[in-house]
């Protein structure tokens, strides 16, 4: 008697998964999302194709464009032989200091490549951040 | 007679006094918002929400004295004109506007493929959805409860207050508390699901977008995801009317009014007002505790589905992505892109994938606000 009663407890429990609230809507939103998404995914992958097409017809104006950044005078970040200027490394080991908790050595640094440059700012400074430093021990 | 008259003296004082009607709940709550003020200024966990949110709890659970409308429940105080924003889901879409503002589609745009992962994520809605439906909550509750899986506090806000308003304080508490523990609650997830050598997966950098399709793509997204799921227009709305106009060009203040001090004035009002929501005799009940146990498992279910998800599209991917960056589907935007970069740096220092991460995490927030939409109009009836 008990065992059928606490089936009928669980059966009960369980029932509402099973009308239209339930199971059928969950896999019904989940549908709606994986669809949406995909139809974005589709317009998007079409995207460069489309552009190509439309800077034919129309040609992206200035106006649309965004407006080229003033950029600062630029400084030379290396010498003609290619070593780091001494204020550049003055720079790279204040930041050091300021980021690393103890006492530390630069023991090289290296001129990023044009590739590295055009990656994201968070990038660089995580590579800043993972040259080869040791720790001075007090 | 003198001495009595000064004890009646005091006991009336008393009456007017909050520790009059103090309670035990009343003290818990109030060191749960002192709890959340510490761990914003002392741990940097979410300071801009949780010191809103903390000293709203404790401004809750000040005992109100008979007769004076002082809480937001209590008609006609100004806390429940404030609150009316919340009540009525008006300062979730003004969020919306902000992020949108602040929002960089372009990782998106350039890999949209990823997109797939935001969409997997949202498993954890729909399976939270489910397991709260069996623990007896009424389907509008369930659905309420089932968002906080999408790891957007102000989606799960919005939902909740249009269809389970008494959930509301318990539900964007766990939300946002869940959103601060990204940190903690996402690593051992990902590493449980994936191997060393995926883990070292490096993906190669996106291509650049242009600005024209930067500008296209909010206008075409919106009218993609409201014409499939017209529940999500005001969120998407919002998000994708503020994305317009940070990458028109041409409103340029418009779009830094939207990213800086609008979404500061909302989210100063959402976060304080619900903090002021959680007094002890509508937030501590046994149904409190249930949300909390079911928003942990939305982030962990919606974590693990995301992983699994790009382990299972590298079965046909030439080019394998990390599957480190499923777990940014689950939106907490950018703390879940952030924690993949850090969980990816962990097994490969020279591997960057928090921009790769970032599209998934911000088609998440696109899923998360479809998956808002579906629920709303289904269970609105």
């Amino acid at each position: 008697m008990n065992m059928a009663m606490i089936a009928e407890a669980d059966t009960s429990r369980f029932a509402p998964l099973f009308l239209e609230t339930g199971i059928p809507l969950a896999v019904m939103g989940m549908i709606v999302v994986f669809l949406a998404l995909i139809v974005l995914i589709t317009i998007i992958s079409a995207f460069p194709f489309a552009m190509g097409v439309l800077e034919k017809v129309f040609p992206e104006s200035n106006h649309h464009a965004a407006k080229p950044k003033q950029a600062p005078k630029p400084t030379p970040a290396a010498t003609d032989d290619g070593t780091i200027p001494g204020h550049i490394l003055a720079i790279i080991a204040a930041a050091v200091a300021e980021a690393e908790p103890g006492p530390v050595r630069i023991v090289r640094t290296r001129q990023l490549t044009t590739s590295e440059l055009a990656w994201t700012l968070e990038g660089r400074i995580r590579h800043h951040a993972s040259h080869r430093l040791q720790t001075r021990n007090r | 007679m003198n001495t009595e008259f000064l004890l009646s003296k005091a006991g009336e004082l008393l009456k007017t006094t909050a520790f009059g009607s103090l309670e035990l709940g009343n003290v818990i709550m109030i060191v749960v918002g002192l709890i959340f003020i510490f761990l914003a200024i002392a741990k940097d966990y979410e300071p801009l929400l949780l010191v809103p949110i903390g000293f709203g709890v404790v401004v809750g659970n000040i005992p109100a004295v008979p007769g004076m409308p002082l809480s937001v429940y209590d008609e006609g105080s100004v806390m429940q004109y404030l609150y009316f924003g919340v009540a009525k889901g008006v300062y979730p879409p003004l969020i919306f506007l902000g992020i949108g503002a602040m929002t960089d589609f372009s990782t998106m745009l350039s890999n949209p493929k990823l997109i797939l992962l935001g969409a997997a994520a949202q498993i954890g809605v729909f399976l939270t959805f489910l397991g709260a439906l069996v623990l007896g909550f009424s389907p509008n509750e369930a659905g309420a409860i089932g968002i906080i899986g999408g790891a957007d506090g102000p989606t799960a806000i919005f939902l909740s207050s249009k269809l389970a308003p008494d959930l509301l304080g318990a539900i964007a508490i766990a939300a946002y508390s869940y959103m601060a523990l990204v940190p903690v609650i996402q690593p051992p997830i990902m590493t449980l699901l994936t191997t060393k050598a995926e883990r070292k997966i490096r993906m190669k950098p996106s291509r650049q977008v242009s600005t024209r399709e930067r500008i296209i793509f909010p206008v075409i997204a919106f009218l993609v995801c409201t014409m499939l799921a017209p529940g999500a227009i005001v969120l998407i709305g919002m998000l994708f009317f503020g994305n317009l106009l940070k990458e028109c060009t041409v409103t340029d203040r418009l779009a830094a009014t939207a990213r800086s001090g609008m979404i500061d004035i909302v989210t100063i009002l959402l976060g304080f007002c619900v903090g002021a929501s959680t007094s002890a005799s509508h937030f501590l009940t046994p149904a409190s505790i249930l949300i909390f146990c079911l928003g942990a498992l939305a982030f962990a279910v919606a974590t693990a589905s995301g992983v699994l998800f790009a382990k299972f599209m590298n079965l046909f991917l030439t080019e394998k992505i990390n599957p480190l960056i499923g777990a940014a589907g689950v939106s907490a935007v950018p703390d879940s892109a952030r924690v993949v970069q850090m969980v990816g740096q962990q097994n490969d220092p020279q591997n960057f994938l928090l921009m790769h991460a970032m599209a998934p995490n911000v088609a998440g927030v696109i899923g998360s606000a479809i998956a808002a939409g579906v629920l709303w109009s289904q269970l609105v009836k």
